[in-house]
C-alpha cells in the first residue's frame, strides 16, 4: 500500500519500545527483531501510538526541527514506508 | 495441532502425575515444583543432579511443572510426533492462537510439547525422550517466561563472587564467558546463565542458576552486583566505556527470553533500563590470561 500525506497510520500494537539517549529502540515480538530510531524517528514513533494522518506528522517534524515542509514530507514518508515494510506500523487508507 | 492442545490442557490427566515424585527447585526465591509419576519414568531424577544446590522443600511452589514421557503414555504416537519434528528444530512459542485460552502459552520443541498456564501457575509437559536436557529445557523456558514478572532476568553470562561482590561477564556464544569464569580463581556462580534481580529497594543482585555450561557449575548464592562487563576477546586487556544505548542493546540481545508479547517486552526493557541506570555496563577487552583481574577490581 502506498503511503500518502492523507493516509492514516498507527504503530503496530505488538511493538514494544524504549527511549534511551535520544534514540528509540523498537522490539517487535517475538524478539528476533530490534530496530532503532533517531531523535526525529522517535518523535514520529511517539505520535504513532494513536492513529494519525501523515500530514500531521509532517507538521510535527516541521514545528520541532524547523525543517522545510517538502523535505520533512519526503523524510516522513520514507521512514513510514520503511516501518510499514518491517510491519512496525499499520496503514489505513 | 488441536489434538495437542486438548491433551496438554487435560489437567485431570496430568494431575495423575502427582504426587509420587516431586522435586522442588528455587531460583532467587521463585520456586518450581517438578512432578512425575513413580510407575512411569522418573523425570525428576533426570534433572535432580543438575539442580543440586537449588533444591529446596517448598509446600507452596510458585509454579508447577507436570511431566509425562510420551513413551509411557502414548508410545504409538512416538513416530508421528518424531516425524513432524522438523517443524520444531528451534523452540516455537505460541501465545496467540484461537486454540489457546487466556494466559496460556504453548511451547513446541523437537523434544517437548508443553502448555503453560500462568493463571493456574502450572505447565503440562510431554517429553518425547528421557534426556535430562529435555526436562531441563521445560524449566528454563518456564523460568524465562515467569521470572521477569518478579523483576528477574536470565542472561547469557558467567558470574563470579569476589569478596562477596558479584561480577557478571556476558556475551554471545564463544565470547569467553566460561574462559573468564575459569580464569577468575574465585567463586564461580555460573559459567553460562546468570540471574539479575532488581530488589524492592532498587538494588540489583546477581545470582547463579543451575543452568550451567562447560564448567558444570551452578551455585545457589545471591550477591550484590558490583560490575557488569560485555566480553570482547582481544590482544590486550583493558576496559572501555559504552554509551547507554549500546549498553541497552547489548544487554537486550543477551537476555534469555521466549516471550512473545509486547507487554512482556515492555517489562523486559524496563528491567534492563533499571539495571543500566543502577549499574552501568563496560566492555572488557581481554586476553586469555588472568590480567583481566587487575583491571576489573
Amino acid at each position: 500500500m502506498k503511503i500518502l500525506t492523507e493516509t492514516l497510520v498507527i504503530a503496530n500494537s505488538e511493538v514494544a519500545f524504549s527511549e534511551i539517549e535520544g534514540r528509540t529502540i523498537l522490539i517487535k515480538a517475538p524478539m528476533s527483531t530490534m530496530h532503532t530510531l533517531n531523535n526525529t524517528g522517535g518523535l514520529i514513533w511517539k505520535n504513532l501510538q494513536n492513529e494519525i494522518v501523515v500530514s500531521n506528522l509532517v507538521d510535527l517534524v516541521c514545528d520541532n526541527y524547523d525543517a522545510e515542509k517538502d523535505v520533512a514530507e519526503a523524510d516522513v514518508l520514507e521512514l513510514l514506508e520503511a516501518l510499514y515494510k518491517l510491519e512496525l506500523i499499520n496503514v489505513k487508507s | 495441532m488441536n489434538g495437542y492442545f486438548d491433551l496438554l490442557r487435560n489437567d485431570k490427566f496430568f494431575d495423575e502425575v502427582a504426587p509420587d515424585k516431586i522435586l522442588n527447585m528455587t531460583l532467587k526465591g521463585f520456586s518450581f515444583s517438578l512432578y512425575s509419576r513413580n510407575k512411569y519414568t522418573d523425570v525428576t531424577t533426570l534433572v535432580a543432579k543438575w539442580y543440586n544446590g537449588f533444591i529446596r522443600e517448598e509446600p507452596n511452589p510458585d509454579f508447577i511443572i507436570k511431566y509425562y514421557l510420551l513413551r509411557d503414555i502414548y508410545p504409538e504416537l512416538l513416530k508421528e510426533l518424531s516425524d513432524e519434528n522438523d517443524n520444531f528444530r528451534n523452540v516455537k512459542v505460541i501465545t496467540q492462537s484461537e486454540l489457546l485460552e487466556h494466559s496460556e502459552v504453548a511451547v513446541f520443541r523437537w523434544d517437548i510439547r508443553a502448555l503453560f498456564n500462568f493463571n493456574k501457575k502450572r505447565a503440562n509437559v510431554i517429553l518425547l525422550n528421557e534426556h535430562s536436557s529435555s526436562a531441563d529445557a521445560a524449566v528454563r523456558i518456564a523460568a524465562s517466561l515467569v521470572l521477569p514478572y518478579v523483576r528477574c532476568i536470565m542472561i547469557h553470562g558467567s558470574s563470579v563472587s569476589i569478596n562477596g561482590n558479584g561480577y557478571l561477564f556476558f556475551g554471545k556464544s564463544g565470547s569467553g564467558k566460561s574462559t573468564i569464569a575459569g580464569l577468575s580463581n574465585s567463586l564461580v556462580l555460573n559459567d553460562e546463565i546468570s540471574l539479575l534481580a532488581i530488589e524492592a529497594d532498587g538494588s540489583v543482585k546477581l545470582s547463579g542458576t543451575p543452568f550451567y555450561g562447560d564448567l558444570k557449575q551452578g551455585v545457589n548464592k545471591v550477591v550484590p552486583l558490583k560490575k557488569i562487563f560485555l566480553l570482547k576477546q582481544d590482544k590486550d586487556t583493558y576496559i572501555e566505556p559504552m554509551s547507554r544505548y549500546d549498553q541497552m542493546t547489548n544487554l537486550l540481545q543477551c537476555v534469555i527470553t521466549f516471550m512473545t508479547d509486547k507487554k512482556d517486552y515492555d517489562i523486559l526493557m524496563e528491567i534492563c533500563k533499571t539495571i543500566i541506570d543502577s549499574q552501568g555496563i563496560e566492555v572488557l577487552h581481554f586476553e586469555k590470561n588472568t590480567k583481566f583481574m587487575d583491571v576489573i577490581l
